[in-house]
């Protein structure tokens, strides 16, 4: 069933934390003081915008799937152009990796061992908890997302945000309550 | 009695957090409601990142081997990843490389099995290949369906990276070049193909700045990972043979395997060679992946568009046939190529070896060239005995062959330079002897006539010489010869000769000095 042009309009708006999240957490840390994260995810909603014809056919979970596909060229394009315009920063930096990374997290959104309705469940929750963390304070986002998004430990996250291991374990557990608490929110309404 | 009411202070969170991170977090207690609920919170967001967190980790993670432990990653390539790891028996620090897990994961099961069927032979046939400049390979296995082998661990940095980060002299890069071909040619007689040869896979030895090839055989499944898009940058086309780029566009990977030969090892060692001088890629940045491979196929290159100047003319020509368009015209061997090379590097070059002489154009020849055209002049206008102006004439030879003399001792591997140089100036010698002879006789030797004469001979003489000079020496010196052919022109039209050919002559002793420069390695 087609949506009207103001639910699509809508769905998009809702997006918008989701894919920040996501661009966020997939750039490196090194990168984030060149690439804006919103820069890239707001002209992706912008792309959206210009093909709304064509997604109205769709329903949020390939809508954001559409999204995701339009983002990775967006983050790709910008680090390329980093690359050619500030060598040194981008000397380390592998582009098959970032473009690797996005094929990947597709691959693990769809496969699942478990039946395609929990798939679809389980999908929905990543995207609460992810427009949740856009709602946190940032240096609880930026704890969450290095330690749970980027896997890194807790001292490595203590390294990298040069705070105490212990202030970073407050920073964890407020940010989770408050995530949850969030998500728990969103379900209701 | 644990407390129901109890507040987490941010130490006993960091103890908890650092217990879940172990993984194993039975060791602390987590009985009161406070802590169990701390520990479902981080488990449910733990479980909604985990997509993210393997989508970047699963590619960084090095594999568990057997043989090896510290595994650090240091490069990683289109097919594998390169890690350090020191091998438990030997102790030795070796390079291991594993293939990538999504590489396999891209194909379907009967092509991924094909792939690591390949990958393990490849290497099997790399392991029987040793040469100095080759990158041995000790050991092949497989860990959790990912085929990896092993190899020296070489403490350098490639070809691409040492001439990306700093200006390394062109005898340098020629060298290496010569020394790689010398090794490519060796197994060529075995029958085997690299196929992949560009600066990325030419690693220099800090130590003892030895360049060696590394990943033979591996090129069909690089040359695979490069075309398939889906794996996404993961290498270049720049450096591979048009043929084989026109068979990858029409995606048939058996063409590709036909076209592999001989000669275009010899395209990708002359695209090498011209990169690591130009110092960039042969193909355009702003261009995509796809675009490039069709420039490849049809030779839209940076080699074939401009003539860069800083090669110098004699290296673009060898470059040149190396990346014909046409395999038949190219090389035949790669050791026809090394040779080509090793004469390059061997010819004679009078600026590395005669650094006196540079010095002296400057400092003893060139006033004195001045101050004898002075002399002729003045000599000539108080009509004084001969004998003095042909000293003056003859004198200049004196400081010139005895330096040749001083640097013959001194200089080594220089012979060639020497006898050339030799040759040239005693021919100048005889020939002006020969010239004021027949001057002499022609002009009943009237001396005012015969010097009116003998300066524009003297001129064209230096002409030939510059020419002569320009066969192996520096390039510039055909403009000089040129502007020498000029000068011989010119001083018929003036009663000034002999000062005027000091003149030019002290000027031409300066150009010298300072334009033909020794190359300084880096």
């Amino acid at each position: 069933m087609k949506r009207t042009q103001q639910q699509t309009e809508d769905s998009l708006d809702r997006h918008r934390p989701i894919l920040i999240s996501i661009a966020e957490a997939l750039l490196s840390p090194a990168l984030r003081g060149h690439v804006d994260a919103s820069d890239l995810v707001q002209q992706t909603l912008m792309e959206a915008h210009c093909n709304i014809e064509e997604l109205l056919k769709l329903d949020d979970s390939p809508l954001l799937a559409w999204l995701r596909s339009a983002l990775k060229h967006n983050v790709l394009d910008a680090v390329r152009h980093l690359r050619t315009a500030k060598k040194n920063i981008t000397r380390n930096l592998r582009l098959g990796d970032l473009h690797d990374s996005f094929v990947r997290l597709e691959q693990l959104l769809v496969a699942d061992d478990t039946s395609p309705s929990q798939v679809m469940q389980r999908n929905e929750d990543i995207s609460r908890m992810l427009a949740a963390l856009q709602t946190l304070p940032t240096n609880q986002r930026m704890a969450v997302m290095l330690k749970h998004l980027r896997g890194h430990t807790l001292r490595e996250v203590s390294e990298m945000l040069e705070v105490s291991e212990s202030a970073v374990a407050g920073l964890l557990h407020r940010g989770r309550q408050q995530l949850l608490l969030r998500m728990q929110e969103d379900r209701s309404e | 009695m644990p407390d129901d009411n109890e507040l987490l202070s941010d130490d006993e969170l960091a103890i908890l957090e650092r217990a879940m991170e172990s993984g194993d977090p039975l060791g602390v207690e987590f009985h009161s409601r406070k802590r169990v609920e701390y520990r479902s919170a981080f488990e449910l967001i733990d479980e909604l990142a985990a997509p993210i967190r393997m989508a970047i980790e699963s590619l960084d993670r090095p594999p568990v081997l057997e043989d090896y432990e510290e595994l650090t990653e240091i490069a990683r390539g289109g097919m594998g990843v390169v890690y350090r790891g020191l091998h438990k028996k030997t102790q030795r620090y070796d390079a291991v490389k594993v293939m990538r897990p999504d590489y396999l994961e891209g194909s379907a099961s009967e092509q991924a099995s094909l792939l690591r069927l390949q990958f393990l032979r490849e290497s099997q046939l790399a392991a029987k290949v040793a040469h100095e400049h080759i990158v041995p390979v000790y050991q092949v296995g497989e860990t959790d369906g990912r085929p990896w082998f092993s190899m020296q661990l070489v403490e350098g940095s490639s070809l691409f990276d040492l001439t990306r980060d700093s200006q390394i002299s062109h005898e340098r890069v020629v060298r290496y070049i010569e020394q790689i071909a010398r090794a490519i040619d060796t197994v060529h007689r075995y029958g085997i193909l690299h196929g992949d040869i560009k600066p990325q896979n030419i690693l220099i030895e800090t130590k003892t700045d030895r360049p060696l090839i590394s990943d033979f055989g591996l090129a069909d499944l690089d040359a695979a990972s490069t075309i398939r898009s889906d794996i996404g940058i993961a290498g270049t086309p720049a450096y591979m043979a048009p043929e084989l780029a026109s068979a990858a566009i029409n995606g048939r990977s058996e063409d590709m395997t036909a076209s592999r030969s001989i000669s275009s090892d010899v395209y990708s060692l002359g695209a090498t060679l011209w990169a690591a001088l130009a110092r960039c890629s042969p193909c355009y940045d702003d261009r995509t992946l796809p675009e490039q491979l069709a420039d490849v196929a049809k030779g839209n290159l940076k080699f074939n568009k401009k003539v860069d100047r800083k090669i110098e003319p004699a290296l673009l020509s060898i470059i040149g046939k190396c990346v014909d368009s046409n395999p038949e015209l190219r090389y035949l061997t790669v050791g026809e190529l090394a040779d080509e090379l090793t004469q390059w590097l061997d010819r004679p070059r009078w600026n590395q070896h005669f650094g006196t002489l540079r010095k002296l154009l400057c400092v003893v020849i060139a006033p004195m060239l001045l101050l004898s055209g002075l002399l002729v002049q003045s000599l000539l206008a108080i009509k004084a005995a001969e004998f003095w102006i042909l000293l003056v004439v003859f004198a200049g030879y004196g400081p010139l062959f005895a330096s040749f003399l001083a640097n013959q001792r001194s200089a080594h591997g220089a012979w060639q330079a020497h006898r050339e140089l030799w040759s040239i100036w005693a021919g100048h010698l005889c020939v002006t002897i020969a010239v004021l002879i027949a001057l002499h006789i022609l002009c009943q030797s009237e001396v005012d006539r015969v010097y009116e004469l003998f300066y524009p001979f003297w001129a064209a003489v230096a002409c030939q010489v510059f020419f002569a000079k320009s066969g192996s020496f520096w390039i510039g010196y055909r403009w000089l010869g040129v502007a020498w052919s000029l000068i011989a022109i010119c001083l018929t039209l003036t009663d000034w000769a002999p000062l005027m050919f000091g003149v030019f002559a002290a000027i031409t002793c300066i150009v010298i000095a300072t334009m033909d420069r020794p190359l300084v390695d880096a």
